[in-house]
């Protein structure tokens, strides 16, 4: 009889402790999964601002068409990667994607600066330069909510991979979580634009 | 605190803060008891108590239900302030709300945006600004509990901080909701107003005038005393861990030390008011981004965490590396003055050479500078940084080249009762003594600039004063010992000796001695140099020195009187002096450090302009 009481409290203890493991998980893994919502919104203010800006720019850049579709077409290619990953932010094939296609947003958005850069007449404009100072401001929001994705993804990763979470990951699915790493060295710096 | 280390820093603070709130509620309970144990004594003392129940005995209950009664409601008071929102407590303290319209001045639409970047970094809502438009001292807090906290700021932060101080303001503000520093703080507050309460009410006693409830308020005072002094010792210390921990996390948020570590040392440099006003304002000092710095008995007994404290904490080497940047930053704004300053005379870090066109030139490529380097090591300004370290080295400096006995030289600086420096000289000695040697033209400069700004002239004179006597103990004044004080007395702006010389030297005598010293210190042989300088060396008639110019005795003297010549002529014929001896002396590519110090001496007291060596 004291045996099974005591044999019952150890079970009962364990089981309070993994379902503890459990819920920490479950907290760490939405907490990661809002930090990346949090990109999302930024990252869809950034698409939202970049037509307006390219359609601003087509008055003075009628013979830079090209340059404005790569600069579209990135930015739709962006766009979609970004509502896919936002449906599952724990698949890192989707997260990887995304910022494949933020690489290749900031390469266009490079040279589109370059362009601004060679036209005097565009730079003077007014909505052109309130648009770009949105762009830039929005740009330092995605980099600091890129770095809260980044910090929520470790604690999630660390405590998924230390034992005994790493039993309960492996039986419940926790996937471990991608960093949302920009590959292209280049855009990583911050959006250059002077209109002094 | 390196960025890569934020996370395993946070870890500890929070396990001390953790270990430490654990002792604060062990605590309380051990305060409870022991008052429980005082109301027995006192009911047993009184008669109300049997020795086998005194411990509950009627009238020792009834005691503590006083106790407890007070203690409550104290608490439940202090709690119904704290958990109005954080738009009500801000307001209480005068603070209004900045609203995200046009209305909104330049500066605090980009403080907004920060605080916008700093949420979104916390992962969190974005708080609402409230401005104290009245305080114009540096200083931020945090209020409020769930989805209603307020971020006030002083006026005087938004005027005074750059983005980056800001920046690393509102990260620490925000820290503390993410570490959930308020509720913590709340509860923390709230258990040490219950215990206070008690000793209101034994105040309100004392005062009444009423002797025996006097007594009584005297009484209740001691009984609650203990309780109250070891509650508040161990909220201090977990405020301070707190405190080192929110420090951590803004680092995570804005993952730049240097910007939380500059913000906290601007404050503590420039000397700014911190001090909030308003009811209660003592209470929110543990969340306020910097302490008051009251220096009354409270502060004294329970400490905040120093400015000093924090930043050791967050970057140990910030003023090191602070310090490295300044003096960059002005060589690069202002390369002659800071020669100049660097006490390096027409020559810092370079050799002269004679141009096709005879100009005195510049050239740094072939310069052999004998491991002067212009820059104090590291290892040097961190040593500095202790207090009494500047006044220490300059005796340290003397120390070194004193000729007499060290332990009349030790003494006679115990005996000025300058009794830390004393132990410092020692240690400098022992830890620095080659640095002392190599690098005391850069020591002095630096340690003047740090002495200029902490004591006044008159200090200053007598500081050089005794420099003066102690070097004068052993009865000889050697050259060297007379250059050193020199520049300490030019680096740190006070007048030199009033010794008047034995004799003046006439124009010819002057420039022979100090051609002489020059050629002597030189060590390439008087025929050698007097050889290939003898159109320069002729301009001025040079020939052989009487000895009776350099006799050790009287070397100081004439010295001196030289100086006092030469300061006399035209200053296009002092520049040329002096460029003629920076030549001289840089003959064979290499400046010892006699040389350095008598052409730094020379072109000083000469007050000679640095000439163009391009």
């Amino acid at each position: 009889m004291g045996t099974g009481i005591i044999v019952g409290l150890v079970f009962l203890t364990l089981g309070v402790y993994l379902v503890s493991v459990y819920n920490g998980l479950v907290s760490l893994k939405n907490e990661f999964m809002n930090a990346f919502s949090q990109i999302d919104v930024q990252l869809q203010r950034r698409y939202d601002l970049i037509p307006n800006l390219v359609e601003t720019s087509k008055a003075y850049l009628k013979h830079e068409s090209e340059t404005l579709s790569q600069v579209i077409d990135a930015r739709n290619t962006a766009r979609d990667c970004a509502k896919q990953a936002a449906k599952s932010p724990d698949n890192a094939e989707l997260v990887s994607s995304l910022a494949q296609a933020e690489s290749n947003l900031g390469r266009a958005m490079g040279q589109f600066s370059m362009l601004v850069e060679s036209y005097p007449e565009l730079k003077a404009d007014a909505t052109i330069a309130s648009l770009f100072n949105e762009l830039v401001s929005t740009d330092n929001r995605v980099g600091y909510a890129r770095q809260a994705y980044s910090d929520a993804v470790m604690l999630y990763n660390t405590e998924r991979e230390q034992f005994p979470s790493n039993v309960l990951a492996g039986m419940f699915t926790f996937r471990q979580a991608d960093l949302f790493k920009v590959r292209d060295l280049e855009i990583k710096k911050p959006i250059r634009v002077s209109f002094a | 605190m390196a960025v890569t280390g934020v996370f395993a820093r946070q870890r500890k603070h929070s396990r001390q803060a953790s270990h430490l709130l654990i002792l604060f509620i062990v605590a309380l309970v051990a305060i409870a008891c022991f008052m429980h144990l005082q109301a027995g004594l006192l009911s047993y003392l009184l008669g109300h108590g049997t020795e086998a129940d005194w411990l509950f005995s009627d009238y020792a209950l009834t005691l503590m239900a006083l106790a407890y009664g007070m203690i409550l409601l104290g608490a439940t008071f202090r709690y119904l302030e704290l958990r109005a929102g954080g738009s009500v407590v801000a307001r209480h303290y005068g603070a209004v709300a900045i609203e995200r319209c046009n209305s909104a001045t330049k500066k605090e639409k980009a403080l907004m945006n920060i605080i916008d970047e700093i949420s979104i970094a916390a992962n969190q809502q974005a708080v609402p600004l409230w401005l104290l438009p009245q305080e114009r001292g540096i200083n931020a807090f945090v209020v409020g509990g769930e989805n209603d906290y307020a971020l006030v700021v002083s006026r005087g932060s938004l005027d005074t901080l750059n983005t980056q101080q800001l920046r690393a303001m509102v990260a620490h503000e925000v820290a503390h909701i993410s570490n959930h520093d308020l509720p913590l703080n709340m509860q923390v507050l709230v258990a040490l107003s219950g215990l206070l309460a008690i000793q209101q009410i034994a105040k309100l006693a004392i005062n009444s005038g009423f002797l025996p409830a006097t007594i009584a308020g005297y009484a209740l005072y001691l009984f609650a005393l203990p309780g109250v002094v070891g509650a508040s010792f161990i909220a201090t210390a977990f405020s301070r861990q707190r405190e080192l921990l929110t420090d951590a996390k803004a680092v995570q948020l804005t993952r730049n030390p240097s910007g939380l570590a500059e913000a906290l040392s601007f404050a503590n440099r420039q000397g700014y008011s911190t001090r909030m006003h308003g009811a209660y304002a003592d209470e929110i000092e543990s969340l306020c981004f910097l302490p008051f710095g009251r220096k009354d008995m409270t502060s004294a007994l329970f400490p905040r965490a120093s400015v000093l404290e924090r930043i050791a904490h967050i970057d140990p080497y910030f003023h090191v590396r602070k310090d490295t940047m300044t003096r960059q930053q002005s060589r690069e704004e202002n390369p002659q003055t800071v020669a100049s300053s660097l006490g390096l005379g027409v020559v810092s870090q370079a050799s002269l050479t004679n141009s096709k066109d005879g100009e005195l030139t510049l050239d740094s490529s072939n310069a052999t500078l004998g491991g002067i380097s212009g820059e104090l090591p590291d290892q040097l300004i961190f040593a500095l940084q202790a207090e009494h370290a500047s006044e220490a080295i300059l005796f340290a400096l003397l120390f070194y080249h004193f000729d007499g006995n060290n332990a009349v030289f030790l003494k006679a600086m115990e005996l000025k009762g300058r009794h830390q420096p004393l132990a410092l000289v020692k240690r400098f000695q022992t830890t620095l003594a080659g640095m002392l040697a190599s690098h005391d033209v850069e020591i002095i400069r630096y340690v003047a600039e740090q002495l200029k700004g902490s004591l006044s002239v008159g200090q200053l004179k007598q500081l050089y004063q005794e420099l003066c006597q102690v070097s004068r103990l052993d009865g000889v004044h050697s050259l060297h010992e007379f250059l050193l004080l020199e520049r300490m007395a030019l680096a740190l702006g006070v007048a030199t000796e009033s010794d008047t010389p034995n004799r003046e030297l006439d124009l010819e005598e002057s420039v022979f001695l100090v051609l002489a010293l020059i050629v002597g210190a030189s060590g390439q042989g008087e025929g050698q140099l007097t050889a290939r300088y003898a159109s320069v060396l002729k301009v001025y008639g040079y020939a052989k020195v009487s000895p009776e110019l350099t006799d050790p005795s009287r070397l100081i003297d004439n010295l001196k009187s030289a100086f006092a010549t030469l300061r006399g002529q035209m200053p296009i014929s002092r520049e040329a002096f002096v460029r003629h001896c920076a030549e001289i002396i840089l003959d064979d590519g290499h400046i010892t450090r006699i040389e350095q110090a008598l052409l730094d001496l020379l072109s000083s007291s000469l007050r000679v302009a640095t000439p163009t060596l391009h």
